[in-house]
């Protein structure tokens, strides 16, 4: 019998060491991730649920390591995309293989994650242990010796407790050289009985002693998730978490817009030329300024989700709404991608990754648009302050908060509805697939993490506005002033060439702008909108807070700090209704639901396209929300306008 | 699950691996024994098959762990059945080799955290005689709980009958404590 | 469901027959009959031919010879919440169904 000879393991990748981190969800392991890499994470998506891919660098000693946070999966035989993109990185033809793997396993769950431990050592990388929530485990009578399970594993093991920076440090250096890692001497079996036999007798050999039942996470769960009570508690947070959003962010935008505003008349003042001005005034600041204001809205709408998910409460929303999803033909888990879609649809629609049903996920994403994103709010509230004077009150409540809440509550009553129907009409694509869920403890947040998640989702949002936001700003401005009004023109049709307003109006009734508007006007003259309301909804399909900064553009400002005021007070330039308001309450609603219906954001689509795999999806969601806008808002103009006049 | 209890481990030789947990009903080296396992220990491919009470060292004549861990696992899981036809010897290096796995290995990190230097001086037969060194040298009270942990672990091993001894200077204070603390029996 | 012949559980992988088991004085039914607080040893799955089922459970922690307890009841129709390999997980009826365990 010829000696066979030990393989070599596979060449290094030049440059720095590349570490992969894989563990269950809820194992801790992102925090880990933001320890070991601090800020210096690049988001390769977006932030939202823990679903994204990041990547980082730990700095340690001079040298670098670059780690990527893979999503939480239960074994490495992939059951979601989620689990795919696991599995194919640490795949052996991977191109990103990494040169490590730390698995991180829950202490307080060891006999269970040991076995996504028995599979990655399959995979004949180096691989490092790392035990979380050590303190739990000693909190819940459990115990374990770490040497002892290093030696029975044949890996270096080390076991963390969140917030201690000198294990991190260690961990770190560790990393620098996976090559020097102990491996085992023999791979732990492949069938389920042998796994569970290899697990109990290292567990064993560790001289491990199980957590205790969490006490704590069930007595605070026997009123949480008590059916009738823990439902009340949980919409009578929902309610207040939307009031708080609007009373406790509202200085801070005001502030905000304050600030932008008089930004705006500085430069007014200052810059000579007067196109520049205009660009700069009109265009630029007033575009973006109008949107940045709503900053503290989406900081705050992203903390308290990060706070769900850090503290394991997102499971026990999930666990609520299941029957309330199951209606739509929906599970608990999609009302996790809903609710992340209120700060933004696009990481809800990465959301739903985390479903395991082929179904569910595209029935979700396709209908997740339909929840009332923060870009929305701009328009929401320019124009409910149009309808509803601020001191109108309802009972304790001010109207205009009340209309905001049955605005979101629209969007979600849409969503279940339209995904009712997409499960209906997709039902016989793909098997249906178990439904499990994972109830983790009651953890302390991590502020770390949550803070990282707020930051990050800020600075996508900034990112965005100085992308697209500002792009369409600025052609927006520049097909509104083009082409120049030349005075004879203007003379010649019988237009004051020294009435400031007269001129501007005229500029802007034959700019380009007004000629795409005009054209398409007849579309949505049933709806009460004229070719400037027009214009500003095709400039809002690129984003909707655009909406904004066009109607106030477009209402030829004299007074440019109150476009609201304007806007009340247009009236129709041509056609039947000349003279007649412009913004009736009839209008207002109908466009409010236009809003509420359409899908105006290339930055959904995008994300469409790039979760299901094709334009088809995409470009079916723009129809039916399209067509569903236009019929909602026609309904609502006809019985607004019937009730109020 | 029954004969399944088990997990590898590295020893100081490559071509030999530790399997704990696997129980073939006897302590020493194996002989002959029944199915693949028997068949590989003939043919040399398996140079030694050592039994412990609750785990079994063995060798291979090549380094091939890697290609046939996985077979050696399966073959020891089916021996286990088969118990009443394994055949053994006495091995009297076994309890060297144990003691001084028990010494590097398992309760390594105990007697280094006590500062303690503790080397194999001989062995015979049942007897183990150890230099209990290090910063326990001068102390009683640690060399008698070291001792005794040394012990234990060795009796669970292999077997009861297992006898530790330091050598002469420590013995002696001990044997004080001994009489000292009990009426009778020496 | 009924409590079932003991001899003809199936252990090991669903669909797949690998050890017949001899269960004395124990009685086996489906996990959905436990009772809340209850815990009982896991034998093996009946009638699930679907291996990706199989082996999701298995992941999960719901391996043979593991003891599963009994969390939470949900309002009707919805998941059931059971303790297992240390952590607690939500299970519909269709599965937990499948799932033989047995109670001394």
């Amino acid at each position: 019998m010829s000696c066979c000879h030990n393989q070599a393991p596979v060449a290094t990748i030049e440059g720095a060491v590349r570490i992969g981190l894989i563990g269950n969800p809820n194992a801790g392991k992102s925090t880990l991730f933001n320890a070991l890499t601090g800020l210096n994470a690049k988001v390769g998506n977006y932030p939202g649920v823990t679903v994204a891919r990041y990547v980082g660098t730990a700095k340690v000693d001079g040298r670098e390591v670059v780690i990527e946070d893979l999503p939480g999966t239960y074994s490495l035989d992939p059951i979601s995309p989620d689990e795919q993109v696991v599995a194919e990185t640490l795949d052996l033809d991977s191109g990103e293989r990494p040169d490590g793997v730390v698995v991180v396993l829950d202490a307080t769950s060891l006999q269970r994650s040991l076995g996504l431990l028995s599979h990655a050592l399959q995979l004949g990388l180096p691989t490092y242990a790392v035990l979380t929530f050590a303190d739990e485990l000693a909190r819940r009578q459990g115990s374990i010796d770490p040497a002892a399970l290093s030696e029975a594993l044949g890996i270096p093991v080390l076991m963390v407790t969140a917030g201690h920076g000198a294990q991190v440090m260690d961990l770190k250096r560790e990393l620098l050289d996976p090559a020097s890692w102990s491996r085992p001497v023999v791979t732990p079996p492949i069938t389920p009985s042998a796994i569970n036999g290899w697990i109990a007798s290292v567990l064993e050999a560790a001289k491990h002693k199980p957590a205790v039942v969490d006490d704590r996470t069930r007595r605070i769960d026997a009123v949480l998730l008590h059916p009738v009570l823990g439902f009340i508690i949980f919409l009578v947070a929902m309610f207040l978490f939307f009031q708080t959003i609007f009373t406790v962010a509202a200085p801070i935008q005001d502030l905000i817009g304050d600030g932008f505003g008089a930004l705006g008349e500085l430069v007014s003042e200052h810059v000579g030329i007067d196109w520049l001005a205009g660009l700069l005034a009109g265009g630029i600041i007033g575009g973006v300024g109008g949107v940045l204001e709503f900053i503290p809205q989406i900081a705050l709408l992203f903390l308290l989700l990060g706070l769900f998910e850090s503290t394991g409460y997102m499971a026990r929303v999930a666990y609520l709404m299941d029957r309330l999803m199951g209606k739509a033909g929906l599970e608990g888990r999609a009302f996790i991608a809903m609710l992340s879609s209120l700060a933004c649809a696009v990481p809800g629609i990465m959301a739903t990754r985390t479903l395991p049903s082929a179904r569910d996920r595209l029935a979700t994403m396709m209908t997740a648009p339909l929840m009332t994103c923060s870009a929305r709010l701009p328009v929401y509230t320019l124009l409910v302050a149009m309808l509803i004077p601020s001191e109108s009150r309802i009972w304790i409540f001010g109207t205009q908060g009340v209309v905001m809440f049955a605005m979101y509550l629209l969007g979600a009553v849409g969503a279940m509805a339209a995904a009712w129907v997409f499960k209906f009409l997709l039902r016989g694509k793909g098997p249906a697939l178990p439904f499990y869920m994972e109830m983790p403890s009651y953890r302390l947040p991590s502020w770390r993490e949550v803070g990282r998640s707020v930051w990050d989702a800020c600075w996508i949002f900034l990112r965005r506005v100085g992308g697209i936001i500002l792009a369409l700003s600025i052609a927006l401005w520049i097909l509104l002033s083009l082409p120049v009004a030349s005075e004879d023109r203007m003379t010649a049709a019988g237009v004051d060439i020294d009435d400031e307003v007269a001129v501007a109006q005229y500029q802007l009734d034959n700019s380009i702008a007004a000629g795409v508007g005009k054209a398409i006007q007849p579309v949505f003259e049933p709806l009460g909108f004229d070719w400037r309301i027009t214009v500003g909804l095709v400039a809002a399909m690129g984003a909707r807070e655009v909406f904004v900064a066009t109607m106030a553009q477009v209402t030829a400002a004299e007074d440019e700090e109150d476009p609201q005021a304007e806007l009340t007070e247009m009236t129709w330039l041509s056609g039947p209704h000349e003279g007649e308001l412009l913004f009736t309450p009839g209008v207002i609603a109908g466009l409010l639901l236009y809003f509420a219906f359409a899908l105006q954001c290339t930055s959904t689509v995008a994300a469409l396209k790039r979760e299901s795999g094709s334009w088809k999806w995409p470009a079916i969601a723009f129809v039916y929300m399209t067509a569903m806008a236009w019929i909602a808002a026609f309904i609502g103009k006809l019985v607004v306008g019937a009730l109020v006049g | 699950m029954g004969g399944e209890r088990i997990h590898p481990r590295r020893t100081g030789d490559p071509l030999t691996v530790r399997w704990v947990g696997v129980e073939l009903g006897g302590v020493g080296t194996v002989t002959s024994c029944p199915g693949a396992l028997g068949e590989w220990l003939a043919s040399g491919r398996i140079t030694a098959i050592t039994a412990e009470l609750h785990s079994v060292w063995v060798s291979l004549a090549c380094d091939e762990w890697a290609e046939v861990g996985g077979q050696v696992h399966e073959m020891l899981v089916e021996v286990q059945h088969h118990v009443g036809e394994i055949g053994f010897t006495a091995d009297a290096h076994l309890l060297e080799r144990v003691t001084d796995d028990v010494l590097n290995s398992s309760l390594a990190s105990y007697i280094a955290s006590h500062g303690g230097d503790i080397r194999i001086l001989d062995t015979d037969g049942d007897h183990v005689r150890l230099d209990m060194g290090g910063a326990c040298k001068h102390c009683a009270a640690a060399t008698l709980t070291m001792h005794g942990r040394i012990q234990s672990e060795l009796r669970s091993r292999l077997g009861e009958h297992i006898h530790v001894a330091s050598d002469e200077e420590h013995e002696s204070i001990w044997n004080r404590f001994r009489l000292r603390g009990r009426a009778t029996t020496v | 469901m009924n409590a079932m012949d003991q001899r003809s559980v199936v252990t090991g992988l669903c669909g797949r027959q690998v050890e017949v088991v001899d269960c004395d004085n124990c009685t086996i039914i489906p996990l959905t009959d436990l009772k809340c607080g209850q815990t009982a040893r896991l034998m093996g799955f009946q009638n699930e031919e679907d291996m990706t089922v199989c082996r999701r459970l298995f992941d999960l922690g719901f391996r043979v010879g593991t003891d599963i307890e009994m969390v939470r009841k949900a309002p009707i129709g919805g998941p059931i919440t059971y303790r297992v390999s240390g952590a607690e997980l939500l299970l519909r009826s269709t599965e937990a169904q499948r799932i033989m365990v047995s109670v001394a």
